[in-house]
């Protein structure tokens, strides 16, 4: 009896989820991602964890999203990869409401990866595929992703490379360590070509602060290059990468730094304008450039 | 849309709850579930005329009528073993009902998961305290 009730709940609930979207994806961002007074309090909940943020997302920029745990971070790209709506406000993509289009296409065009990830214990080759699944049997494509994520080092140890079983439970699966592991679900969130959104949502926390550096230099880099490169897939379809750190000191190369505080965004700007308004930004980079300095 | 969300928060009345679970095994095997239970019907005549063979048996010894004793004789071997053929060929289907019905229902929970495009499902506790129990559980559903 109790079953029954949760079933009917489960086909209630999703009845009343199902999505009314009448919009279209872009093919290209042109302007930007627009959030208009943007609140959200997690269901069940009275708190707000976002309060009234406005913020411009320009196309084709580095924009990194800093603060202390607890900010918002990663509430605010749980609701721009639309796996929550926004309890108040709008986010807008080139004008057009994203609550209106259809979320499995709009996640189509998201790419990058986030603090959790899951050990799909497969061959490699499928592992990092499945980050892009119609496409998880093309070689090329994953090791163009494996490329992208500096993980080349890792399949070069692995005995049949891509074609090795991971996990050691498995008929001759090989026993894969944690930052191997970070190194292929990497891998794996580089899998799409031409992702509007790239998410790169504290991939490295569990690492050192100079490893996250590394690794937000050499995404931004190869944005910031290929947006300069006429005809690349960043020129022509205005990607935006999105780094996301409670480090101060690992995202001065983004173009926009968003520094968020108690759920609310308290700065934003390049890295020279937040040090010259010697705010939060200045404080806390100051202070944690300093303690990682040799 | 407080209404909505209370309503959404709140588990269904249990009986419109587990006439939605009957009719969610019947359009997964709607023929199975008839056999099964017509099945469940007759196989409780052969006992039932158990009574009737032993009257005859009774009336026949009291009366000195051999046919009579005869025809009970050949009724309570014919009711017995039916009764036996009936409860394995009902038992047997019944598993095999409840084995569909099961994995139908598992992958009509599993669909339902899927379906939903947002992850408060995934994320909120009292949820996944309920969706938990119901994945783990599912298969108590056949008994329906």
């Amino acid at each position: 009896m109790d079953g029954s009730k949760r079933l009917a709940w489960l086909e209630d609930y999703a009845a009343a989820k199902a999505e009314q979207a009448d919009g279209e994806v872009p093919e290209m961002i042109e302007r930007g991602i627009l959030l208009e007074g943007v609140s959200f309090a997690y269901p069940g909940t009275d708190e707000l964890v976002l309060k009234e943020i406005d913020l411009e997302l320009p196309a084709g920029a580095v924009v990194a999203l800093v603060g202390e745990n607890g900010a918002g971070k990663t509430t605010l790209v749980k609701l721009l990869a639309k796996m929550y709506e926004p309890t108040a406000g709008r986010i807008l993509v080139d004008g057009a409401e994203l609550g209106r289009m259809p979320s499995p296409d709009w996640r189509a065009r998201l790419a990058g990866t986030f603090q959790d990830f899951f050990r799909f214990e497969f061959h490699a080759q499928r592992t990092v595929g499945l980050g892009d699944e119609p496409r998880v049997g093309e070689r090329e494509a994953v090791e163009t992703a494996v490329a992208r994520a500096g993980a080349e080092d890792v399949v070069e140890t692995l005995a049949n490379g891509l074609d090795t079983q991971l996990g050691p439970t498995w008929p001759n699966g090989v026993e894969v360590s944690f930052g191997q592991w970070q190194k292929l679900s990497l891998a794996r969130g580089f899998m799409r070509d031409e992702p509007l959104l790239l998410v790169l949502d504290e991939p490295t926390a569990a690492l050192d602060a100079e490893t996250e550096h590394a690794l937000f230099e050499r995404y931004a880099s190869a944005a910031k290059g290929k947006r300069d490169e006429e005809g690349s897939a960043a020129a022509d379809n205005g990607r935006i990468t999105l780094l996301v750190s409670h480090r101060f000191s690992t995202v001065r190369m983004a173009d926009l730094i968003v520094v968020m505080d108690g759920a609310r965004v308290v700065e934003a700007g390049s890295h020279e304008d937040l040090m010259a308004a010697e705010g939060q930004y200045a404080d806390l980079y100051g202070i944690q450039a300093a303690a990682y300095r040799p | 849309m407080p209404s909505t969300r209370r309503g959404l928060d709140e588990l269904p009345a249990a009986l419109p709850s587990m006439w939605r679970a009957v009719k969610r095994g019947f359009a997964a095997e709607p023929a199975l579930l008839a056999i099964a239970f017509a099945l469940s019907l007759v196989a409780a005549l052969p006992d039932a005329l158990m009574a009737l063979w032993l009257k005859f048996l009774a009336d026949g010894l009291l009366d000195g009528i051999p046919t009579l004793v005869v025809i009970a004789a050949l009724g309570l071997a014919v009711s017995a073993t039916l009764t036996w053929v009936l409860r394995v060929v009902s038992e047997r289907t019944q598993r095999r009902f409840r084995d569909r019905v099961t994995i139908a229902l598992e992958s009509h929970v599993a669909e339902l998961q899927a379906s939903v495009v947002t992850v408060e499902h995934h994320e909120r506790p009292d949820y996944l305290d309920r969706l938990t129990i119901l994945r783990d559980q599912v298969f108590v559903l056949d008994h329906m």
